[in-house]
C-alpha cells in the first residue's frame, strides 16, 4: 500500500515539473508581475491513522486520498501576502485483508472548503497555512471468507489545519494563444479532525425480488466507531491563471 | 536554484518520511473453537484474540458480549451442572517482544448480563485437555495422550496433572501432581460420586493409564496417590482401561474397571487402611477380578445401590450378572432363538420406565450392537433377572444394523443411526415404553443429532443436522416429533455446522440456535415450537460487532 502510494505520488509529482520544464524551454518565461488568482489543483493526501480501528481498512496505517480543488486568491494585502478561498473533492479508498481471509473496504467521498494564507519569501517559495472544513460520506464493505458481504455507510464532518510551502514557477506564456499560466507544487503537513463514523453493516438486498423476499431477516452488525482524526501530509499540483 | 532539479528529490524525501514498518493489527487468522451451548447463551471462543463471545439467542440484536481471557485458549467446555464455561488456556511462552503469560483455567459465567467477570485459575503447566467431575466441582487438567510438546518449553512431563476445586474459596491454587508412572501416561480421568470412605464422604479421581490406574483423593489432594497395576510386572500384554463404574454402597464402596485386552473385570474395593501414617490415605484398594471367560464388551451397575450387581455383556453373546460381594454369577443368553450365529450386543443403556406389559416404572435396559451387524434390539427387565433369565428379555427386530446410538431416557426414546449399506439409510427411533422400532428414511447422511432439555409443556422434538459435505440438502435443518415420529425440515440460508436447542426461555419461547460454521460468526435462530423459515432470523458476522473498539490481531 505504502509502496503503491509512493510510486503514484512520485509519478504525479514528477510529471508536472517535467511538463513545466518542457514548456519553459518552448515558451518565454516572464516575471510574475501579473496576478494569476485562479488555481486548479490535483490533490494527494497521505493520512496517518494509527489506531487499531483505522487499520482494519488500511492495514499499514497510512491512508491515501486523491482529488481535485479550485481556489481563488481573494485578497492580496501586499505584494507578498495572499489569502485564497477554495473548494474541492477528495476520494479515499482503503482495503485490507484481515481475519481468516476476510476483506475490508472503506470508500469515502468528501467535499471540502478551504482558506489559505500565503506569504511569498521569494517568487518561487511561499510558506502557507491552510484551514479546511469538509463533509464526507463513507461506505464500508466487508467481504467475509464464508461468502457473506456486509455493507453500511455513514456521514461525517471534519476540519483540518496545516502548514507548509508552495513552490511556484514563473508565468509561462504558451504559444497556443492561451493566457499565461504558472505551475506549482504545494507540500503541507497538518492534522485533520473528523467526527466519528458509526458503521452498522448488513447484507445487501439481493437484486432479484424473489430472492430478496425469500431471505431470512438478519440482524445488522454494529462494527463500532471509526475515528477520522489523523495527521496528514498533502501534496497539491496546481496550475494558476 | 532550479525547481526542476530540486523538487523531485524533495518530494521523495517527504514521501519516504511517511514510511513505516511495524506489526499490524488484523493480520492474523482467526480460529474459533467449537461453540458451546450454555444454559441460555452460546459461547464462542476465538483463539487468536483470546476472546469469549456469549451470544444470547433471545437478544433481538444478536449482539454478543465479549470477554477477554488468557492467551491461547485450546479447549472450551461447559462446566457440569453450572451455567459456566470452562476455558483451558496455554498462555504465552517467553519470546522476544512477548510478555510471558501463564496457563490458566478460566471460568466464564454464561448467564446473560453476567459477562465480564471471568475467574482465572493459574495452572502449573501448559496443559491441553481436562476432565471434570459430574457435579462440576473438580477439574483435572492434564496432557492429552499423544502430546509431544508444549508451547515454548524444551521439556514437559506428560504425567504432570493439576487438580482444581472450583468451589474452593477465591485464591485457592491448583494442586500440581505427577502421577506415578510405570511407563504410561494419563489416558483419561474418571470421577467418582461421593463415596463413603473411612474419614467420611468424599470423591475420588481415577486416572487411567495403560496397565494401571491411579486413585486420587480429591478432597485431600496433598495425599499420596494410590497406583493399582492391572497386570503383573512380568506380563508384557497391554491392558488399556476403557470403562470405570463406581459402586456407592455405604460399606466399602468399589470401583469396577473394564480394560481392553483382558477377559477380566477389575474390582477395587475400598477398605479402611489397616496401618495409617499421618497424612496418609484412610482407605486402601483391595483388588479382585471377575471373569466371564470371554471378552467383556460393556458393563453397568444395576439394582440396589447398597448391594448392586454388575451387568456385563460378553463377546459370546451372553449377559452376565455378577454379585461382586458374593462372587455369585448368572449367565443369560441373548441369542435369538433359532438363529445359529449372530453378533453380540455391545452397548447397555439403562433406564427406568414402563413396559407394554407392565404399567409400573421399573429398572430396565436396552441392549444394542453397535457396528456389529446385529439387527435386533433387546429390552431387559432387570428386576429378578437372575431368576427369570431369558423370560425377562424382549427381542425386537430392526431393519438395519446399528452404527451409532443416541440415548434420550428423559424423552423415552433412543435413536439409532444405521450403518451405510446395512439395509436402510437413515435411522430408527426406539420407543422405550412401547418398545417399537420406527424406521425413518433419510436421504442425507446424518450429522449431529440433538434433543433440547426436557420441556414438559412443549413438544418433544429431535433436531438433526446433515453431515458435512452433503450438497443440496446441507442447508436443511431436519426435526422429528418424538410423540408422532413425524419428520419435518426448515431450509436455511447456509450450510449447517451445529445445532443447539435451548430450554424454554423466560419469555415463553423455545429457541434453537443453528451455527453455520463461520469464523466470523453466522447463526440462525429457529422457533423450536413452530420451526419455520418465515419466523427464523439470522445474524451474519456477529463476532464482528464492536470490532473497531477491540484490540484485534
Amino acid at each position: 500500500m505504502i509502496a503503491r502510494t509512493l510510486a503514484v505520488t512520485a509519478l504525479l509529482l514528477g510529471a508536472p515539473v517535467a511538463i513545466a520544464n518542457a514548456v519553459e524551454t518552448a515558451a518565454t518565461a516572464t516575471a510574475p508581475t501579473r496576478p494569476v488568482p485562479f488555481t486548479v489543483a490535483v490533490e494527494i493526501q497521505s493520512l496517518y491513522g494509527r489506531s487499531s480501528a483505522q487499520r482494519l481498512f488500511s492495514g499499514g496505517g497510512t491512508q491515501a486520498t486523491a482529488g481535485l480543488s479550485a481556489s481563488y486568491d481573494l485578497v492580496r494585502p501586499g505584494e507578498r501576502f495572499t489569502v485564497a478561498l477554495g473548494a474541492g473533492w477528495l476520494y479515499e479508498e482503503n482495503s485490507n485483508l484481515f481475519g481468516s481471509g476476510d476483506h475490508a473496504d472503506l470508500e469515502t467521498n468528501s467535499l471540502f472548503a478551504m482558506a489559505t494564507a500565503r506569504y511569498a519569501i521569494f517568487s518561487w517559495l511561499e510558506p502557507q497555512v491552510r484551514l479546511s472544513a469538509n463533509v464526507a460520506e463513507s461506505r464500508a464493505r466487508l467481504g467475509l471468507a464464508d461468502g457473506t458481504t456486509l455493507r453500511g455507510d455513514d456521514m461525517s464532518y471534519g476540519a483540518g489545519l496545516g502548514g507548509g510551502f508552495r513552490l511556484r514557477t514563473n508565468l509561462i506564456r504558451l504559444r497556443i494563444g492561451l493566457p499565461d499560466v504558472a505551475f506549482s507544487a504545494t507540500f503541507e503537513g497538518g492534522y485533520a479532525f473528523g467526527s466519528k463514523l458509526g458503521l452498522r453493516l448488513s447484507p445487501p438486498r439481493p437484486d432479484d425480488d424473489a430472492l430478496a423476499s425469500d431471505r431470512i431477516p438478519g440482524a445488522s452488525v454494529g462494527l463500532g466507531t471509526l475515528d477520522r482524526s489523523r495527521p496528514y501530509f498533502r501534496t497539491a499540483l496546481a496550475m494558476h491563471f | 536554484m532550479s525547481i526542476g532539479r530540486t523538487a523531485p528529490a524533495l518530494m521523495l524525501a517527504l514521501a519516504l518520511a511517511g514510511c513505516e514498518n511495524e506489526d499490524e493489527p488484523f493480520q492474523k487468522a482467526w480460529v474459533l473453537l467449537p461453540p458451546v451451548a450454555l444454559e441460555s447463551t452460546a459461547a464462542y471462543v476465538e483463539r487468536t484474540n483470546a476472546t469469549v463471545f456469549l451470544l444470547d439467542p433471545a437478544d433481538p440484536a444478536l449482539r454478543p458480549a465479549a470477554v477477554r481471557i488468557g492467551a491461547d485458549p485450546v479447549l472450551a467446555v461447559r462446566r457440569n451442572g453450572h451455567d459456566e464455561l470452562l476455558v483451558l488456556t496455554q498462555g504465552a511462552p517467553s519470546q522476544p517482544g512477548v510478555v510471558p503469560e501463564e496457563a490458566t483455567l478460566t471460568v466464564v459465567p454464561g448467564a446473560r448480563g453476567q459477562a465480564g467477570a471471568p475467574r482465572e485459575l493459574t495452572l502449573p503447566a501448559r496443559f491441553n485437555t481436562l476432565a471434570q467431575s459430574p457435579d462440576g466441582r473438580f477439574v483435572v487438567a492434564f496432557f492429552a495422550p499423544g502430546t509431544t510438546q508444549t508451547p515454548g518449553a524444551a521439556l514437559f512431563n506428560p504425567n504432570e496433572i493439576a487438580v482444581l476445586d472450583l468451589d474452593a474459596p477465591p485464591g485457592t491454587s491448583a494442586v500440581a501432581r505427577t502421577v506415578r508412572s510405570f511407563g504410561g501416561v494419563p489416558l483419561a480421568v474418571a470421577f467418582s460420586p461421593q463415596l463413603s470412605l473411612p474419614d467420611g464422604m468424599r470423591s475420588l479421581a481415577v486416572v487411567l493409564s495403560d496397565n494401571y490406574v491411579t486413585l486420587l483423593d480429591l478432597d485431600n489432594p496433598a495425599r499420596s496417590e494410590i497406583t493399582v497395576p492391572l497386570t503383573l510386572t512380568t506380563d508384557i500384554r497391554n491392558r488399556r482401561p476403557t470403562q470405570v463404574l463406581f459402586e456407592t454402597s455405604s460399606h466399602e464402596p468399589a470401583i469396577y474397571v473394564r480394560a481392553d485386552g483382558t477377559e477380566d473385570i477389575y474390582v477395587l474395593r475400598l477398605t479402611a487402611a489397616a496401618e495409617r501414617a499421618p497424612g496418609a490415605n484412610d482407605f486402601t484398594p483391595s483388588l479382585s477380578q471377575l471373569t466371564a471367560g470371554v471378552l467383556p464388551l460393556d458393563m453397568a451397575l444395576v439394582g440396589d445401590p447398597e448391594d448392586p450387581r454388575l451387568l456385563v455383556l460378553a463377546a459370546s453373546g451372553d449377559a452376565w450378572i455378577f454379585n461382586a460381594r458374593t462372587s455369585q454369577q448368572t449367565r443369560v443368553s441373548l441369542a435369538e432363538p433359532g438363529v445359529a450365529s449372530q453378533a453380540a450386543p455391545n452397548r447397555i443403556f439403562l433406564f427406568e420406565g414402563q413396559s407394554p406389559a407392565e404399567p409400573k416404572a421399573r429398572p430396565r435396559a436396552l441392549l444394542l450392537g453397535e457396528n456389529t451387524g446385529r439387527r435386533n434390539v433387546t429390552f431387559v427387565d432387570l428386576d429378578g433377572i437372575e431368576e427369570q433369565r431369558t423370560k425377562n428379555l424382549d427381542l425386537r427386530p430392526m431393519g438395519a444394523a446399528v452404527a451409532r446410538t443416541h440415548f434420550f431416557p428423559a424423552q423415552g426414546v433412543a435413536l439409532v443411526e444405521h450403518a451405510p449399506g446395512s439395509g436402510s439409510t437413515g435411522f430408527s427411533v426406539i420407543d422405550l415404553v412401547r418398545r417399537t422400532v420406527a424406521p425413518i428414511v433419510a436421504s442425507i447422511a446424518l450429522g449431529g443429532i440433538h434433543v433440547g432439555p426436557a420441556d414438559p409443556g412443549g413438544p418433544a422434538r429431535m433436531w438433526i443436522a446433515p453431515a458435512a459435505g452433503m450438497s443440496g440438502l446441507d442447508t436443511h435443518l431436519s426435526f422429528l416429533d418424538l410423540d408422532s415420529f413425524s419428520p419435518g425440515d426448515v431450509r436455511l440460508d447456509a450450510r449447517i455446522g451445529g445445532v443447539m436447542p435451548f430450554a424454554r426461555d423466560t419469555d415463553g419461547k423455545l429457541r434453537v440456535l443453528v451455527d453455520h460454521g463461520s469464523a466470523t460468526g453466522h447463526v440462525t435462530i429457529v422457533d423450536g415450537d413452530a420451526p419455520d423459515r418465515a419466523t427464523a432470523r439470522t445474524a451474519r458476522g456477529f463476532l464482528l460487532n464492536d470490532l473497531l473498539q477491540r484490540e484485534v490481531q
